[in-house]
């Protein structure tokens, strides 16, 4: 066994290829190192760190779940010693003293695509989800001649994101007095629960007349029970991101909108900041690295050009 | 009795398991492979650092405090599988109390451990007295456990501890994290109570062979009690020490993480089918996981590389110790 261990560590140790060159190391470290989403991140900063010349290092926790395990990371990477670190803090608060630690010590820090409550950052990189909220809600309100009921399923309750969003969201419907927002539902971030929550509400209300999706599983599970009750295209639905389901119910017309957040970008972004920083350059302390809309013809030509591989 | 001169026979006629010294050797060898290879590629030593040590002692304490738990349960040749959603619910019970309801956070630290011991309790008795297959009755307190905390909780997060108790976690005495040193406190008091007490003698026999443990007069079903109530009191321990470093509890916290502790153990010599293993032999397992993990950031390992390893190195270990020790 010892001999095992041994050999294993040692080929780590030396099949890793050394750099000799001295380069700015970065390290972005997402909520999760698996998920569409992250992977577009990962891109993303892979792309800039090639164009850049700049050492990235991508690493995280296995779920967004393990906040505790994303501490023991950032911890293990500033003695593995880095000059400038990217985050998305799985906990907005549980990552600060950790993050104040590596301020401390002069090393940069962005966050990216959420928050973390502390100023001892130098910038945020992420969706404005107000703004973005609002975007959605301005959409609806075009697709629904701005009357009828309109229901809106959220994620997670409590979810700073989310409320941002839809906080957006109602600023825009407040200004279409014949619109009536029915009580905010929560579908736990559970695309069957999201199915099952528009099933009641198609129910209780057949004259409902938008839905809007906060995150991912929201859209996808209207759009089932939108399909299912033969109202598709007569229920409008908005939501956020083209994860494959809502993609292509988007292309089936069931799906009117999907608000896009752009991760490739985020990523590009922040190690591109980074290095503007530790060069000495001045970069703003928040970047709004802005929405996509897609739209069903849109979304047919995505299902077209990749009909497996989507959202690349 | 437990005389000082008593102690000291056993400290000093403690003989260390074949299974123990491999995995001490094994963590010893890595221990220089990482100073070595951290050398080689960064031109330093960054893994023998006082740094780095302070910074994976404390990293490793939670889940060496559940490994120990789970161990006492194994070595009656049980398991429990909920250790991990209790570590969830103890931790989201003590933030609701102390953050919401406003209770003093000893009293609020106080319900979340006997949450946990009752948690421990229930799973014994489904096992002892329902007769139970333990993986059952700890499969569905994992399930229950992990409901209550999304029940109360909602699901959302509880922030902002309050710093005395969040000393517990994040602080340091001389140096050395806080958690580390209940850790070592907790894998020491369970270590002597293996070796010393009756009931540590009780538990190795029900692991042997259940059967005639009862025919010798062991009492089964109380001692199973015990082991099950022990291990859930750890795992509250551990949830409510990992939450103090975090300074928030969430429903979702130590999703999966049964499966270090039972890796740690198994690491550590600690065979499931029971009767054999030390709570020393499962600390060290803890500590060379957490090494492993803290190694392969130092080396810029691929992230998805490095679950592959850790699980290479369970089966290695064990199936190393499986093959030259077991067949002598």
């Amino acid at each position: 066994m010892l001999f095992v261990i041994f050999v294993i560590v040692a080929l780590v140790g030396w099949g890793l290829p050394q750099k000799k060159e001295k380069k700015w190391r970065i390290a972005l470290v997402p909520k999760a190192l698996t998920g569409e989403y992250w992977v577009r991140c990962r891109k993303g900063a892979e792309a800039a760190a090639r164009r850049l010349g700049v050492e990235l290092i991508f690493v995280g926790p296995s779920a967004e779940t393990e906040v505790d395990k994303q501490m023991d990371i950032v911890e293990n990477l500033v003695v593995r010693g880095i000059d400038g670190l990217a985050i998305s803090p799985c906990d907005a608060s549980a990552l600060v003293p950790v993050i104040e630690k590596i301020w401390r010590r002069k090393i940069p820090v962005v966050t990216v695509d959420s928050d973390a409550k502390t100023d001892k950052k130098l910038a945020y990189i992420g969706t404005d989800n107000e703004k973005a909220g609002a975007l959605a809600g301005e959409e609806l309100a075009r697709l629904i001649q701005g009357k009828g009921k309109v229901l809106i399923i959220n994620g997670v309750p409590g979810a700073h994101n989310l409320m941002e969003r839809i906080k957006g969201f109602r600023r825009v419907m407040a200004k279409h007095p014949r619109v009536r927002l029915l009580p905010e539902q929560a579908c736990q971030s559970d695309q069957t629960l999201a199915l099952n929550i528009t099933e009641n509400a198609l129910t209780g209300h057949p004259d409902l007349k938008g839905i809007f999706g906060v995150n991912a599983p929201g859209a996808p599970g209207a759009a089932q029970a939108v399909a299912a009750a033969g109202k598709a295209g007569q229920v409008k639905v908005v939501g956020f991101d083209a994860i494959p389901d809502t993609l292509r119910f988007c292309a089936e017309g069931v799906v009117q909108a999907i608000i896009e957040q752009r991760p490739y970008r985020m990523g590009y972004l922040s190690v591109e900041f980074l290095k503007k920083a530790l060069e000495g350059e001045k970069i703003p302390t928040r970047v709004d690295t802005g929405v996509d809309i897609i739209r069903p013809e849109q979304a047919r030509k995505m299902l077209l050009a990749k009909p497996s591989a989507l959202g690349q | 009795m437990l005389t000082k001169k008593f102690l000291w026979t056993i400290i000093g006629n403690y003989r260390f398991s074949a299974p123990q010294i491999s995995s001490l050797l094994g963590l010893c060898l890595v221990c220089a492979g990482l100073s070595f290879a951290t050398r080689l590629k960064a031109g330093a030593d960054l893994f023998l650092t006082q740094e780095n040590i302070l910074l994976v002692l404390r990293q490793v304490s939670f889940n060496a405090i559940m490994a120990c738990g789970v161990s006492v349960v194994i070595i009656t040749a049980g398991i429990d599988l909920s250790i991990a959603s209790v570590w969830a619910l103890a931790s989201c019970v003590t933030a609701y109390l102390s953050v919401v309801a406003g209770w003093d956070w000893i009293w609020a630290s106080a319900i979340g451990l006997l949450i946990g011991l009752s948690a421990g309790l229930i799973n014994g008795c489904g096992v002892a007295f329902l007769r139970l297959p333990p993986f059952v009755a700890t499969l569905g307190m994992m399930s229950i456990a992990r409901g209550l905390a999304e029940v109360l909780t909602g699901g959302f997060q509880i922030s902002g501890l309050p710093d005395a108790m969040k000393f517990w976690g994040q602080g340091e005495i001389a140096l050395v994290p806080v958690p580390a040193i209940v850790a070592l406190v907790v894998v020491l008091v369970t270590w002597l109570m293996l070796k010393v007490t009756r009931i540590g003698r009780y538990l190795y026999a029900i692991g042997g062979n259940e059967a005639a443990a009862h025919l010798s007069g062991v009492p089964v079903r109380g001692v199973k009690l015990f082991a099950y109530s022990f291990s859930g009191l750890l795992s509250s321990l551990a949830g409510l020490l990992s939450s103090a470093r975090l300074g928030s509890a969430r429903p979702s916290d130590a999703l999966g993480y049964e499966l270090d502790a039972i890796a740690s153990a198994v690491i550590g010599g600690v065979s499931l089918m029971g009767g054999q293993g030390s709570v020393l032999g499962a600390a060290i397992g803890a500590v060379l996981i957490g090494v492993l993990r803290n190694g392969m950031v130092l080396l810029d390992v691929s992230a998805f590389w490095q679950k592959v390893v850790i699980g290479l190195v369970i089966i290695i270990a064990v199936a190393l110790d499986y093959l030259i020790w077991r067949r002598r």
